[in-house]
């Protein structure tokens, strides 16, 4: 194999210091490469200096999640399945579907809801999505859930006829 | 002017597109189900039901112990019930499908706080629970504001039952 | 009768499910109206994901509220999922969207933060044999510092491309997928970012 030239000094070959480094690189390019870095005060000083920056990296931890981040989350999200289903479908539109760099015009606003509007117009009614599902699947978490739920609607003494207000 | 292009394509695509869920003028306002969930609920529990002893010992098995003995505890548990009882938590168990999932959220935070309380309190607000469900929201108002429930139950237990009393209030009185 | 598929655990088909196919299993059950698979994939992905953020904006708060937006994004899109990409690239393209919109957006406040009590946030992991001394603390915050102020002083890319390299470990591929650009440009984002790094933070003793 041929020797390896310094990545420090070919940036060419830049990419070979990171590939070293994640231990991308096979078995034999590796050791051309260390080959290289026993000779090679530049390398040797690089890594060294890198390493450095990744302890420091690490040092770096964040602070805890806030607690109430879930039931904050799923507030939002009840709030918007009680809006109307054409504020949800605008939305898509504009945000989730779109790179963030992309302002749609108006023109291409205005098809989108006509293209919306057809959309709606063919899709399935939502009594056949739980018709299609054909698989008997054995789902360990939810098996499990559900057997928390039902423990928990009889401790909560919700087991008589008056069910729950939705 | 496009301004006014796209106020007649908006009109236009507001009057054919059908919402999911249409509302009849005048009645209460139902948040409408993009998701059917009712299924799945159902179909778990049948599942349980319908489990041989073979399936439910591969089931155990696989879970590691903790939650095998929690398991293994809610099986024992749900042998137990009546046909009648498991019908009645049927229903509450597609109900609680059905919930809007910040409500269904909320009650799971609420249990799990009122897991927490001793076993003999548990059963008292467990009954004071249940009266406070068959009361109309004024009367229960009435009835937590009383200084009889004041001096009854702890300020974490008067947060709990206000709390459930309201997540779960039932469908019919 | 389809083949059951255990779920996290047992064996199915011959093999053990990764956590990765455990993710597009439980966004195509969302899709079908699980709510319970999103409140797991929220459970995995939740850390990730606000940490993520907060390096790249340094406002706890701020983070949070972005990460809000992530699984909002997420919930919105369920019924068009399609797992053509991995759940986790396509998550952090999301987050790295909302985050480069944020950092372009407020650009000009950008130089007062260093000055909050909110820059300060991070914790620094402590020695774990002894508790630290007050200087030991000092340095530590001061180290903090350095470390945040080198991270916010990458121009974006770079900044997202280095903590999604280093603290989330994503494949090059992934990477390149959630910037919208090559591998080769991606290795080059995280060449200069590292260059920069060496340069304001190499100075550190271990």
């Amino acid at each position: 194999m041929e020797p390896v030239r310094c990545p420090i000094q070919n940036s060419k070959n830049a990419a070979m210091l990171l590939d070293y480094l994640d231990r991308r690189l096979d078995w034999s390019a590796t050791i051309e490469f260390e080959r290289h870095i026993s000779g090679c005060a530049a390398c040797q000083q690089t890594l060294a200096a890198q390493r450095e920056v990744w302890n420091a990296l690490d040092s770096w931890s964040p602070g805890p999640v806030s607690e109430d981040f879930d039931r904050r989350l799923f507030e939002r999200i009840g709030q918007e399945e009680r809006k109307p289903v054409w504020t949800r479908a605008w939305r898509w539109l504009t945000t989730a579907a779109m790179p963030f760099h992309f302002k749609p015009a108006m023109p291409l606003a205005a098809a989108c809801m006509v293209i919306v509007a057809g959309f709606l117009l063919q899709a399935p009614r939502e009594a056949d999505l739980g018709a299609e599902l054909k698989t008997e699947l054995l789902e360990v978490e939810q098996v499990e859930q559900t057997l928390g739920d039902v423990e928990m609607l009889r401790d909560l003494g919700v087991d008589d006829d008056a069910g729950i207000r939705l | 002017m496009p301004g006014s292009g796209f106020l007649v394509l908006l009109a236009l695509s507001g009057a054919l597109a059908a919402p999911a869920g249409a509302q009849r003028p005048g009645a209460p306002f139902r948040s409408p189900k993009l998701i059917q969930k009712g299924p799945i609920a159902r179909k778990q529990l049948d599942r349980i039901e319908r489990m041989t002893p073979a399936e439910r010992k591969r089931f155990l098995d696989g879970l590691p112990e903790a939650r095998r003995r929690e398991a293994e505890r809610r099986f024992e548990q749900f042998d137990r019930m009546s046909a009648e009882q498991k019908g009645r938590l049927a229903k509450g168990i597609e109900q609680l499908e059905n919930m809007p999932v910040d409500k269904r959220l909320r009650l799971r935070r609420l249990y799990r706080d009122f897991n927490a309380i001793p076993a003999d309190r548990r059963s008292v607000l467990r009954g004071e629970l249940q009266s406070l469900r068959k009361l109309e929201p004024e009367a229960r108002a009435e009835r937590m504001n009383s200084d009889e429930f004041r001096n009854k139950y702890s300020a974490t237990e008067q947060r709990l039952l206000g709390g459930l009393s309201e997540v779960l209030d039932p469908d019919e009185r | 009768m389809a083949a059951s598929i255990p779920f996290g655990h047992g064996l199915s088909e011959g093999g053990r499910q990764t956590a990765v196919e455990h993710d597009a299993e439980l966004m195509l059950r969302v899709r079908e109206g699980d709510v319970q698979s999103f409140e797991l994939l929220l459970k995995r992905h939740r850390a990730p994901v606000i940490h993520f953020l907060y390096r790249m904006v340094q406002n706890q708060s701020v983070s949070e509220e972005l990460a809000q937006e992530v699984f909002l994004r997420v919930y919105r899109s369920r019924s068009h999922y399609e797992p053509t990409a991995k759940f986790s690239t396509w998550i952090f393209r999301i987050a790295t969207h909302l985050a480069l919109n944020w950092l372009r957006d407020h650009r000009h406040e950008r130089g007062q933060e260093s000055l909050d009590e909110e820059a300060f946030e991070g914790v620094v992991r402590q020695v774990r044999d002894h508790r630290p001394t007050v200087e030991q603390s000092m340095v530590g915050r001061a180290r903090l510092e350095e470390v945040r102020r080198a991270i916010e002083m990458l121009p974006a890319k770079q900044r997202a491309a280095v903590l999604m390299h280093k603290y989330e470990e994503l494949e090059y591929s992934q990477i390149a997928a959630i910037l919208e650009c090559s591998e080769s440009a991606v290795k080059s984002l995280l060449f200069r970012a590292y260059e920069s790094l060496r340069s304001r933070l190499a100075h550190f003793n271990v």
